[in-house]
């Protein structure tokens, strides 16, 4: 092996001399002992320090003999194959592997330390001069700095600013589109299109606006007639004043009292001609009693009419029926066809399928069972037709009239079916017929009297006779309310595991004419404010709703029922009641 | 006489940050807002004014360090108010955010501004509590690491040259163990990769003390010294037989030292270590933090 030696030697004020020397050998050895190839004369090199030997073609093998070993490229190792560049390290000595050529297999550059600096520096920097590449603190702060204001603000405002950039960004990377910003979950309700935050947020540095909202919502119901009580509270107010979003998915309303309490502590303060009770404050709070909405009859029209449950004079249903809860509730029970049966709420009170209200009470369904329409002793089968005044009398002559030409006397003392002596053939004679018709008119006009004036109809209705020009009777209008409170949010389902007469006084009501709710008082043994900690937590848009104007939706059109929506309505409103 | 930050002006700031810190709770605990309790009501626009205006001027303690002709007050005082207030905004964020926490950028800055408040509370830990040791490691030794190292590299050169005089064999054995006492040996560069070479620039005093070199980085390694350090022993109590008794027992003097000095050194090194690495989470952090902070308010205000 032929390989060069090139010493370096740095002399003052920066002048570097090269020494070359050629050594030949296979090993060459380096060592601090005298005869040494390489002499190293430093402390820290052992006599016979290590050797370099060739290791095939243009490849040298450097071994150390020693424990300690050498350092190669800042590693401390035994052996190491030398490539072009490498750095071996021996005690204070630097030796560079340079590319060969001249005729030399191998060159190497030698660089010796002075003793007292290396031996310094040399426990606290076994790698020598090497000057890694850092990253400095300040680059790498900085570095941060820009990399999160990128991802999260430049980025998203970029999105935003081209709506196709946005909807890419949302559908691959959403932590660095705009759905970084998002605040918190979304409502159930409006999940659905929750990824687009420009569904709501249109502009930039400017609160959601009601049309984002009306852009779905255009026929919410407004809260009032806006042209009866125009208020700026009503009709400038913001949509997202009382909706409150990124709050989690059960959360989207404001439930606070003092909402509604801004108003309706005094309404007249802000509506004049309102007839609405003033509310000091929420249930257990001064909320003032329930009012019962009762339908009258007056100038010949029915109109609903709100009566506090506390004013118990005033607080009676005309419903013009007869219908004593006490009787049909006696624990004992009561006389029906099939024997004695003993009644409770849900023999005749079901809830509707929705389950928040009870369902319409049907003569069929729940009064007949024991309300017989029966009018004839001898014929028990026989009933009249209920629910149409004129027809039952209509009934009771064909009756009359058939029984007649079977050849029955009709008057209510004679013996049964005496057998007629007109032979079969013999056509009753026009007279005769006419007897026959005015018989059975004159029965079904008694009988009638009977139905209509003492018992099957008149056990239950109002009746009212008229005498001229003919003798009739008119069953008078069933006037039942369909729910006491309509606008109310009260749902039986809710309530269901309470027994009935925790709340219905129904066993000791006599005359049908009582209304069977219970006040407000009755609410707060359960239910209280906002806050409430022994009581169900209940706030004012628990039992009413906002949204109920019937004439204005809340973009302040007039709400017009489409031929649909009219159908809708008809099919989603119960059939009236039937008695 | 010396007052540490911490009790300067009789924990002055201390009380200050107290009292942020109570009126937050309790104005919080009073506070009924009408939605869920977060950064948008009128208490969460209030708190989170003060957090950001909070971390606005703690940030500012970076600058006012460097100010060394300022006269807006004593640093000692800026950094007693700037370890309370720090502690103060942990409580004011928590509350300003009410809780409400997310895969966002909101909770992004929570979290590092929790990052940089645990970081800033393990530096006061620190400088609490490693000044003393380190001070009572250097005994004797003088300030300077400088004499510490000047005292390691004579050991070893007085070893070797015994070694020497005793035989080939015991100079390398000693050569071998003062080649492999590496003090802050970088351990820590092969667990964190390129993270090691990076803390190099932190350490500015050890970096004039000891030149460019390289960090000290192994504040939890055992000093390499002590396992080859008693091999070498061994085997230099065997040489009794071939050597003279006067110069092994000196060598193993010299081993002996050198041992106990590497393993103060090794703890030096660790101390400050210690009491400096935080500062490189600390203000890395505390600079993301501030993006973040951006990023978080103008997003909340771009999507009002």
């Amino acid at each position: 092996m032929r390989c060069l030696l090139r010493t370096v030697n740095r002399r003052r004020k920066g002048v570097v001399v090269y020494q070359d020397r050629e050594l030949s050998g296979d090993p060459l050895s380096i060592g601090r002992a005298a005869g040494q190839d390489l002499y190293l004369p430093d402390l820290r090199v052992a006599l016979h320090h290590a050797n370099i030997v060739s290791s095939g073609a243009d490849k040298f093998l450097i071994q150390s003999t020693v424990p300690s070993g050498i350092r190669h490229n800042e590693k401390t190792v035994q052996s190491a194959l030398l490539e072009v560049g490498d750095r071996i390290g021996i005690g204070n000595c630097q030796i560079t592997v340079a590319p060969a050529g001249g005729g030399y297999d191998l060159v190497l550059e030698v660089k010796h330390g002075t003793q007292d600096n290396d031996l310094e520096r040399a426990p606290l920097s076994p790698g020598g001069n090497r000057a890694p590449a850092r990253l400095s603190l300040r680059t790498w702060a900085w570095l941060l700095f820009g990399s999160i204001l990128v991802l999260f603000l430049v980025v998203p405002i970029a999105g935003f600013t081209i709506p196709a950039l946005g909807n890419f960004l949302r559908s691959i990377a959403p932590p660095i589109s705009d759905s970084a910003w998002d605040p918190g979950s979304l409502n159930r309700g409006h999940r659905f299109f929750g990824d687009d935050c420009n569904a709501c947020h249109r502009s930039a540095f400017f609160s959601v606006r009601n049309d984002a909202c009306l852009a779905c919502h255009k026929s919410a119901p407004h809260h009032v007639d806006i042209q009866a009580f125009p208020l700026p509270s009503l009709t400038e107010g913001r949509c997202a004043s009382c909706h409150k979003e990124h709050h989690g998915a059960e959360w989207f309303v404001r439930q606070d009292e003092d909402l509604c309490l801004d108003c309706h502590e005094e309404i007249k303060s802000v509506a004049e001609d309102s007839k609405l009770l003033d509310v000091p404050g929420n249930i257990g709070e001064g909320h003032p009693e329930l009012r019962a909405t009762l339908i009258t009859h007056a100038a010949g029209k029915e109109q609903s009419k709100r009566v506090s449950l506390d004013r118990k004079a005033e607080l009676k249903e005309r419903s013009n029926l007869y219908f004593p809860h006490k009787t049909h509730l006696d624990r004992q029970g009561i006389i029906s066809p099939d024997g004695e049966v003993v009644l409770s709420c849900a023999s005749c009170h079901a809830p509707d399928p929705g389950g928040r209200r009870m369902a319409p009470i049907h003569f069929e369904e729940h009064c007949h069972r024991c309300h017989k329409l029966t009018f004839e002793f001898d014929d028990p089968r026989r009933e009249v037709p209920h629910g149409n005044a004129p027809a039952v009398l209509e009934a009771l002559k064909s009756y009359y009239a058939l029984r007649t030409l079977e050849g029955a006397y009709l008057e209510s003392d004679a013996a049964a079916s005496p057998p007629s002596r007109q032979r079969p053939d013999e056509r009753a004679s026009t007279m005769l017929r006419r007897e026959a018709m005015d018989r059975a008119a004159s029965q079904a006009e008694v009988v009638g009297k009977e139905l209509f004036e003492y018992r099957a109809c008149a056990t239950c209705h109002q009746i009212h006779a008229v005498a001229e020009p003919f003798t009739r009777w008119e069953i008078k209008p069933v006037r039942i309310a369909e729910a006491w409170f309509p606008k109310a949010r009260f749902d039986h389902e809710q309530h269901k595991t309470i027994a009935c007469k925790n709340c219905h006084a129904a066993a000791r009501s006599e005359e049908s004419e009582d209304v069977l709710v219970p006040g407000i008082q009755k609410c707060e043994t359960c239910h209280g404010g906002l806050g409430a900690e022994s009581r169900v937590e209940s706030t004012c848009v628990s039992c009413h709703g906002f949204h109920v104007s019937k004439k204005y939706a809340m973009d302040g059109t007039v709400i017009r029922a489409t031929a649909e929506k009219r159908r809708n309505r008809r099919e989603s409103t119960p059939p009236p009641r039937d008695f | 006489m010396h007052v540490s930050f911490l009790a300067y002006r009789r924990f002055e700031y201390l009380k200050y940050s107290l009292a942020l810190i109570g009126l937050s709770v309790i104005t919080y605990a009073l506070h009924d807002p009408s939605v869920p309790p977060n950064g948008g009501t009128w208490l969460g626009y209030t708190l989170g004014t003060v957090g950001a205006a909070l971390i606005f001027w703690l940030l500012w303690f970076g600058v006012r360090k460097r100010q060394y002709h300022s006269h807006l007050g004593q640093l000692t005082g800026w950094l007693s108010a700037h370890v309370y207030l720090g502690f103060a905004l942990l409580v004011i964020a928590t509350l300003h955010c009410g809780f409400q926490f997310d895969w966002n950028v909101h909770t992004l800055s929570y979290v590092l501004m929790v990052l940089v408040i645990i970081s800033g509370m393990y530096g006061v830990f620190t400088y609490a509590y490693y000044p003393a040791r380190l001070t009572q490691n250097r005994a004797d030794m003088g300030i300077r690491p400088m004499t510490m190292l000047r005292e390691v590299a004579d050991l070893d050169r007085r070893c070797l040259k015994i070694a020497d005089q005793m035989g080939d064999k015991v100079h390398q054995m000693i050569l071998r163990s003062i080649e492999r006492t590496k003090l802050g040996a970088s351990l820590w560069r092969n667990v964190l990769g390129g993270v090691g070479t990076i803390l190099g620039d932190l350490t500015d005093e050890l970096k004039s003390d000891v030149g460019r070199s390289q960090l000290p980085l192994r504040p939890l390694a055992t000093p390499i010294m002590q396992q080859g350090g008693e091999m070498t022993v061994m085997y230099v109590a065997n040489q009794f037989a071939s050597a003279g008794a006067d110069q092994v027992k000196e060598l193993l003097d010299l081993i002996n030292a050198k041992k106990a000095l590497v393993t103060r050194v090794q703890d030096d090194l660790r101390y400050h270590t210690l009491m400096s690495v935080w500062r490189y989470f600390h203000v890395a952090l505390s600079i993301a933090l501030l993006a973040a902070l951006i990023a978080h308010v103008v997003s909340v205000f771009f999507y009002w």
